[in-house]
């Protein structure tokens, strides 16, 4: 008998280009792109490794494509590359900044059966715009509106900071006029050019303070509001906590998600610019087994600094791509050691 | 694929397995 679902993403950049220059990207330059023949067979090579694990460790499989950019809707041949990973049976959802959302673009999203659109958000008119650009807050809301008013499910992403945190509540109202499914926040990255923005980042009292706050949103809002942050797990674990020789939750890196990028280059969270192989020239059946760094991810006596006598180890792990972002600021190659913004820090 | 590898990728999975069983789903994923 099959038991609980594998959920697992495949986070699939197809273009690093971009219409928005934002401040606190990850992304810092570049790269070459598959083309849509190159992709298709990159989503039949992942797709042979799903089967294999469904019929032989008779796994039940829940795979999700999530396609993005740069802004995913500077690719011609996107509708192409959606069409085809449909057909293969997954689900696909598309992650953007919104503003080249007009109605038709939202009338073809629908057509193409996408299950939901990421919109970033990331506060108020005049911060939003200091982060990505004059003209731009109204242009995404107007993409927000337009999904909305085709059925398509829309949901905000922001990425949390100094610049942006006292604004939650004004964002979830403004959430609830939209007509979103959920507001999610995630903790600003300082990678790519997001290191501009190191000063930004939240110290542990401030990240207990956001999800104190949060829980509060929670409970009251016609929207969902949720975290993506691994460390949120821990706001809102009740009951027993799981232990486990194995990863159950938390950050995805090496566990539940996989990123690919625009050339192919496959790294185990975008944020975490850490490359183990690309997707053109491994088989990714056998990468996500034999990475040394997949594998270390997996493995709780790799940890230190912390997160390995924590008793909330398997289901948070702190963000992976945090810990090695603020190491290498310190001149460390290190993406097991604490996430320093953890305000739970090294609960045993 | 290597008959090392194979045993590798069989205790990967049944770990996983008995992961999944304590738990009702790997939670959100966190995509941004």
């Amino acid at each position: 008998m099959k038991g609980t679902p594998y959920d697992f993403f495949v986070q699939w950049h197809l273009t690093e280009r971009c219409n928005l220059r934002c401040r606190h990207c990850y992304q810092s330059g570049a790269v070459s792109e598959m083309s849509c023949e190159e992709i298709c067979r990159a989503v039949d090579n992942v797709r042979s490794a799903f089967e294999s694990w469904v019929t032989e460790y008779d796994m039940e499989m829940s795979p999700s494509f999530h396609f993005t950019g740069g802004e995913p809707f500077l690719r011609q041949d996107l509708f192409a590359i959606l069409d085809y990973v449909r057909k293969c049976g997954f689900s696909t959802s598309l992650m953007s900044n919104g503003t080249l959302i007009d109605g038709d673009m939202a009338r073809r999203i629908r057509e193409a059966g996408v299950s939901d659109v990421q919109i970033s958000l990331d506060g108020l008119e005049p911060t939003h715009e200091s982060l990505r650009g004059k003209g731009s807050f109204q242009r995404t809301l107007e993409g927000i509106r337009n999904l909305v008013s085709q059925g398509v499910e829309a949901n905000i992403n922001l990425t949390v900071s100094r610049i942006n945190m006292g604004q939650t509540g004004e964002l979830v109202r403004l959430a609830e006029e939209l007509g979103v499914s959920a507001i999610a926040f995630s903790r600003l990255v300082p990678t790519g050019r997001g290191k501009g923005l190191s000063s930004e980042t939240l110290t542990r009292e401030e990240v207990a303070h956001f999800y104190g706050e949060l829980q509060g949103f929670k409970d009251n809002s016609k929207v969902m509001v949720i975290s993506r942050d691994p460390l949120s797990a821990i706001a809102d674990m009740e009951g027993e906590i799981p232990q486990t020789e194995m990863p159950i939750g938390g950050c995805a890196a090496g566990v539940f998600g996989i990123t690919v990028t625009a050339d192919g280059t496959i790294m185990p969270c975008r944020r975490m610019d850490l490359p183990v192989g690309n997707i053109k020239e491994v088989s990714f059946r056998e990468l996500w087994v034999e990475s040394p760094v997949l594998g270390s991810l997996r493995r709780r006596e790799d940890y230190h600094g912390g997160c390995e006598s924590c008793r909330y180890w398997a289901v948070c792990r702190g963000c992976r791509a945090i810990a090695l972002a603020y190491a290498r600021a310190n001149g460390h190659e290190d993406y097991l050691g604490p996430d320093p913004q953890c305000p739970y820090h090294c609960l045993s | 694929m290597s008959e090392e590898l194979r045993e590798k990728e069989t205790r990967l999975f049944q770990n996983l397995k008995e992961a999944l069983e304590k738990s009702k789903s790997l939670g959100k994923s966190c995509l941004a």
